[in-house]
């Protein structure tokens, strides 16, 4: 019934996989929502769909962020997000 | 129709992600959960907690009058500063000022005011008779810790919108083939895992719900912070306006005074002209200055957008911002629909009622959580040592979390108990409770055997149950076939509920469940 432990990872991969989950996934998050919202007319909207959707989104960032197998890959797949994003809502 | 399970890697890991989050926040979710599904009814037990509430509010309702008593008793109060009132209704006939005054030093401070709605008497805040919902209501949210307490729930809620959604991936597979599977016969882990399984795949969309809700409620400024900072480039006001919209008016604190402003005027234009639900709250802003406005805010408490807020320039009884419940927009509704989810505040009591019965499930979710870790480690594969870790880290779970309601069943003993004239009686009452809650735990913990320390906070709960209705009958003189007789609903209905309760853990110690010795917890690892 507990997990099979040799799928699991060593203790200092799992140190960067919680973080790269927890705040990389919250800046992610974060600026997909901005991204989205700087692409409206009107910005108020977007902010009363995040009151719901960023807590669903977030924590489901963060398993993507275990299940991903180096948590460097997590860090630039949520920082690139997050560049990709942040441009679009410099440049809108 | 079959379902595809996770491949192995993702399933161990998602598995194993699921029981950290899971130990990491079992005690203080279920407090949140089992002091919140008392707090549902903070409104309804008010008449209860408070024998001199026991009165109706006046059909017309006198906010001048509330004001003057008040400019009286707290000389300092300054009306022209934002001031918020709850008006009575029957479940808390007292009106409550959420104002300011002003200090020798001409400092503001927030001033908290209730005025009895029959004989205008006056009250501060802070010398209240009562805290029993409050308390309650807080303990929710952690506000007894300082500054923190509110953001640790909120993360609360973030990891339990987490645990849920990885649950529910591990249960994937088997999620349809597997919904009637209850086995009492076999072993105690295989027990505990259906139980789990079982109740929170009922529970999802509420649990859920909870997570969303409470992770806005409590990490707001999460969100707030970016989005003001990035898409309003520092501006609060188009999204406050967006949740209220008294607050996309400004007002100037220097415009000309304007004598002979009448609160019940207005309040009374405002009635005859609109039709939807009640009244439960009315902001005013700059009161005494022309450009005064009031803000009503309705409610039908039936549908989920049956909220509105109505915004009125005092002088000319001039509509200058709505959100109407019957044509609000997406943006102006949703804020609204997620604090009446969260509050319970829609399709009446029933709804209450079994938002109370989810919470109680949730909480067996979170407690057999633990015990089906506990027992599904509780084999050779694992040292003696990591064995009575195991076992001692649940008893500490159990002994916490078992402990709080005959705790809460103490505070309610204690509301009636200590004296009402009593000064400063809610420091006591609110102690009674946080010690008695230690106090439990602690003697829980000398028990050995789960089954005994359960049994003995079911004992105590049990006590505690049906002293509740004798402590209120003697002391308030209003025994419960007095009010059922004078249709005292609700004060009734919390005498009923302990005495409900009662019976029910008295069935409960009376079923004893006999573990075969070789399926029970071990214990000689102690």
């Amino acid at each position: 019934m507990p997990a099979n432990t040799k799928y699991l990872s060593s203790p200092q991969q799992r140190f960067f996989k919680i973080t790269a989950g927890i705040f990389g996934g919250f800046i992610a998050c974060t600026a997909l929502h901005m991204c989205i919202g700087s692409l409206l007319v009107d910005k108020s909207i977007i902010v009363m769909t995040t009151i719901y959707s960023f807590w669903l989104i977030w924590p489901g960032l963060m398993i993507i962020a275990f299940l991903i197998r180096k948590p460097w890959k997590t860090w630039l797949i949520y920082l690139g997000l997050t560049i990709i994003c942040s441009a679009i809502v410099y440049f809108s | 129709m079959k379902f595809k399970g996770l491949s192995n890697r993702a399933y161990n890991i998602v598995f194993h992600t699921h029981t950290v989050t899971g130990l990491v926040i079992s005690i203080g979710l279920f407090v949140i959960f089992l002091a919140g599904a008392f707090a549902l009814f903070k409104e309804e037990m008010y008449r209860w907690e408070n024998q001199d509430a026991r009165y109706n509010p006046p059909e017309i309702v006198d906010l001048d009058r509330a004001l003057s008593r008040i400019k009286k008793s707290v000389p300092n109060f300054d009306p022209s500063e934002p001031l918020t009132i709850k008006l009575p209704t029957y479940e808390n006939p007292e009106y409550i000022f959420y104002g300011a005054e002003r200090s020798k030093d001409s400092m503001l401070i927030r001033a908290v005011v209730q005025v009895n709605s029959s004989n205008y008497e006056v009250r501060e805040h802070k010398d209240t008779k009562t805290h029993l919902g409050q308390t309650l209501y807080d303990l929710h949210f952690f506000h007894q810790i300082p500054y923190v307490g509110l953001f640790i729930s909120g993360f609360l809620g973030l990891f339990f919108v987490f645990a849920t959604l990885s649950g529910l991936l591990v249960h994937w597979k088997h999620m349809i083939s597997k919904f009637y599977a209850f086995n009492i016969k076999s072993s105690l882990q295989q027990f505990w895992k259906d139980a789990h399984v079982t109740l929170s795949f009922i529970g999802l969309p509420f649990q859920l719900i909870y997570g969303v809700t409470g992770a806005l409620l409590g990490l707001s400024i999460l969100l707030l912070l970016p989005s003001v900072m990035i898409l309003f480039g520092g501006s609060q006001q188009e999204i406050r306006g967006m949740i209220d919209p008294s607050f996309s008016l400004t007002v100037d604190e220097n415009s000309p005074l304007s004598d002979n402003q009448s609160l019940n005027i207005s309040y009374q234009e405002f009635m005859n002209s609109h039709e939807y639900g009640n009244v439960y709250y009315i902001r005013v802003q700059n009161y005494g200055h022309e450009d005064a406005l009031m803000s009503f805010g309705v409610d039908d408490r039936k549908r989920m957008t049956g909220d509105g807020i109505y915004v009125v320039r005092m002088n000319t009884g001039e509509v200058l911002a709505e959100h109407s419940p019957a044509d609000k927009s997406y943006g102006e509704s949703v804020y609204g629909i997620l604090i009446k989810l969260h509050y319970g505040t829609f399709g009446g009591l029933l709804v209450k009622v079994l938002y109370f019965l989810l919470a109680l499930v949730t909480c067996f979710v979170i407690i057999s959580g633990i015990l089906l870790w506990q027992s599904s480690r509780d084999n050779k594969r694992y040292s003696n040592a990591q064995r009575k870790f195991h076992f001692q880290y649940t008893r500490l779970c159990l002994a916490i979390c078992l402990s709080l309601f005959p705790a809460i069943g103490l505070i309610f003993l204690a509301n009636k108990c200590v004296p009402f004239d009593l000064f400063h009686r809610t420091m006591y009452v609110n102690s009674i409770f946080f010690t008695g809650w230690l106090l439990l735990s602690i003697i829980g913990l000398i028990y050995k055997d789960t089954g005994t320390l359960n049994r003995f906070y079911l004992l105590m709960g049990a006590i505690f149950s049906f002293m509740i209705p004798v402590a209120n009958g003697v002391v308030t003189g209003d025994w419960i076939w007095s009010t059922l007789y004078h249709r005292e609903w609700y004060v009734a209905g919390v005498d009923i509920f302990w005495i409900f309760s009662g019976i029910t853990l008295i069935f409960a110690l009376r079923n004893k469940i006999d573990v075969p010795p070789g399926k029970r917890m071990v214990t000689k690892y102690l």
